[in-house]
């Protein structure tokens, strides 16, 4: 069994190999990595150009896992997504064979996700809550792991189909993908000025067994029953907020605190789950299960600005 | 057992041995401050020692029942949450919980148990303590009683006021009255005629004495049967008497005599 302190080592290599294409970002590469060990799916929102799509191929690839990326579209099809019977007829005769679609990947890339047909939403979200996927009568399972990104574009709201609660709540976290600091921005604007970052060599840090193997030491992680408590009591009170929260979050959100705040621990190479690691993990995981009430909005309050209120009481 | 269950074991009990101490400490003080006011109130010393008792009870469960893994890992921050974790996970085994226990049982040769006492409150609770009980000796040794002035200051006016509000009874008060003359051989002690008519105030010691004041019950009826006296009471002339009084004075008698017979 690997040590939970090489652990550790092996995860700041990660972050060292994908800051060899994505300058910046920091805090979106931990997450993203915390969801994969939690065997989640993560909701991306950020502008465009901020290198969602780069920062998910590079860390696919440090993890050695195959990537397929599916662009949110209004025309887009369930059978686009999850394959479909094409007739075969490379053996002299004519038959069915199944054509999987790009579902069918470790990481896959959903695009704009708030652009496609709530017909399509349906078709990505049942294969991310139960890993596989139904065509006619065959159903078919998805390889582990699996794990769903899907981007959605805070501007440009025309024309789109938001995912509703019950279909937002399916993603372990929601990532806020912000702009690069000055500094960094110049870095970026020099380096990818002069290569190509497809062309960068980078290291293979862990393998498909490696990450089934952490996902389970995620669950084993021990965590202090008083910690356990303060974690559920975080998602409740957003349930008792009614001055700010219309709508609080679900027990999903319990869980899914307690087990982002396991996996941040391991990454950390710690043996335990600190507070903090539950702080840390408030945001992504509250974020896009409250709705604020009408006072928050008056009072111009962000769902981060509700959690974080909640996390000083 | 395993190590780590015998070192949670042994933090359980110093804590518990901990809180029984600095629990009785503080009841003991509590119970002297109350028994001092009693003594000065006439309430007796059984109701300090019954709230003293269940302060006691009340102070040890209220301890006991905090977390005693934090306040060894507020002493000793190397353990910062690690040691909550082991005792909620102890009849857990897999690899990172074996590590942790490990770490943990390493980690705990750094707790000292002089941590958490604190001394100054113990030297300070302990001079309390000595100074009520010199106090309570000392003002036994030399029979300070306030009785009469907490009656006087505090409980009589309380009745005054009660005895306003009900106006329904009225103030019994008795007198025991001497009255001055030549009756020394009657009364028997002369002294006693000084208090001429003042009123005549008996107070009792409790501490001399078995008798209870605070234990005041109702009055009971006893049934009186008067003795069978007769009906006509007179007086005569003895000359037997006339032997025994001296010549001179016989006339004087029989004159005093014939007086208190009319």
């Amino acid at each position: 069994m690997v040590s939970v302190e090489e652990i550790h080592k092996r995860f700041k290599l990660v972050t060292t190999e994908v800051a060899k294409v994505v300058i910046g970002q920091e805090d979106v590469i931990e997450q993203i990595q915390i969801a994969v060990l939690c065997n989640g799916h993560a909701l991306l929102e950020g502008y465009p150009g901020l290198a969602k799509t780069l920062l998910v191929k590079t860390v696919s690839n440090i993890l050695d896992l195959r990537f397929s990326r599916i662009q949110g579209t209004p025309d887009l099809l369930p059978s686009d997504i999850t394959g479909t019977y094409i007739i075969d007829e490379s053996k002299g005769k004519k038959e069915f064979k199944f054509q999987p679609g790009p579902i069918f990947a470790n990481v896959v890339l959903v695009d704009e996700v708030n652009r496609a047909t709530p017909k399509t939403h349906s078709a990505i979200l049942e294969a991310m809550q139960e890993k596989q996927v139904t065509i006619g009568n065959s159903t078919y399972k998805l390889e582990e792991p699996f794990f769903v990104l899907a981007t959605a574009n805070p501007i440009e709201q025309e024309g789109t189909f938001v995912l509703s609660e019950a279909q937002v709540d399916r993603f372990l976290f929601k990532i806020k993908v912000g702009y690069p600091k000055l500094e960094e921005e110049i870095e970026i604007a020099g380096k990818y000025s002069e290569e190509i970052a497809e062309e960068i060599k980078l290291k293979k840090i862990f393998d498909k067994n490696d990450l089934l193997h952490l996902q389970s030491m995620v669950k084993q992680m021990p965590i202090a029953n008083d910690i356990k408590k303060y974690a559920v009591e975080l998602v409740v009170s957003t349930r008792n907020k009614k001055e700010w929260i219309e709508y609080g979050a679900s027990p999903r959100a319990s869980i899914a605190l307690i087990m982002a705040a396991k996996a941040k621990a391991l990454m950390s190479g710690r043996k335990y789950v600190s507070k903090e690691d539950v702080n840390a993990m408030a945001l992504p995981v509250l974020r896009h299960r409250i709705i604020p009430s009408f006072e928050a909005e008056r009072q111009n309050m962000t769902e981060d600005d509700i959690i974080l209120k909640l996390l000083k009481k | 057992m395993q190590i780590v269950e015998k070192a949670l074991g042994e933090i359980k009990n110093f804590f518990l041995l901990l809180d029984i101490g600095n629990s009785l400490l503080n009841s003991l003080i509590l119970f002297l401050v109350l028994l001092l006011i009693s003594n000065f109130s006439g309430i007796g010393f059984l109701y300090p020692l019954i709230i003293s008792l269940v302060y006691f009870a009340y102070a040890l469960i209220k301890k006991h029942s905090q977390n005693k893994y934090f306040e060894v890992e507020q002493k000793t921050p190397s353990l910062n949450e690690q040691l909550r974790t082991v005792a909620d996970n102890v009849n857990k085994t897999n690899p990172i919980i074996d590590e942790l226990k490990d770490d943990v049982v390493k980690k705990m040769r750094d707790v000292k148990t002089s941590n958490f006492i604190d001394n100054k409150s113990l030297i300070l609770r302990v001079l309390i303590l000595g100074g009520l009980s010199f106090l309570i000796l000392f003002l036994a040794y030399i029979n300070v009683d306030f009785t009469g002035e907490i009656q006087h200051a505090i409980i009589e006016p309380i009745k005054e006021i009660g005895t306003r509000r009900a106006n329904t009874q009225e103030a019994i008060s008795i007198n025991i009255s001497v009255t001055e003359g030549n009756l020394s051989e009657i009364l028997g002690n002369n002294s006693l005629a000084k208090f001429k008519k003042d009123n005549l105030q008996l107070t009792i010691n409790p501490l001399l004495s078995e008798t209870d004041p605070s234990n005041i019950g109702q009055v009971q009826s006893e049934s009186f049967t008067p003795p069978d006296f007769p009906k006509e009471i007179y007086t005569s002339y003895d000359v037997s008497y006339n032997e025994k009084v001296a010549k001179q004075n016989q006339q004087v008698v029989k004159d005093y005599f014939e007086k208190i017979n009319r």
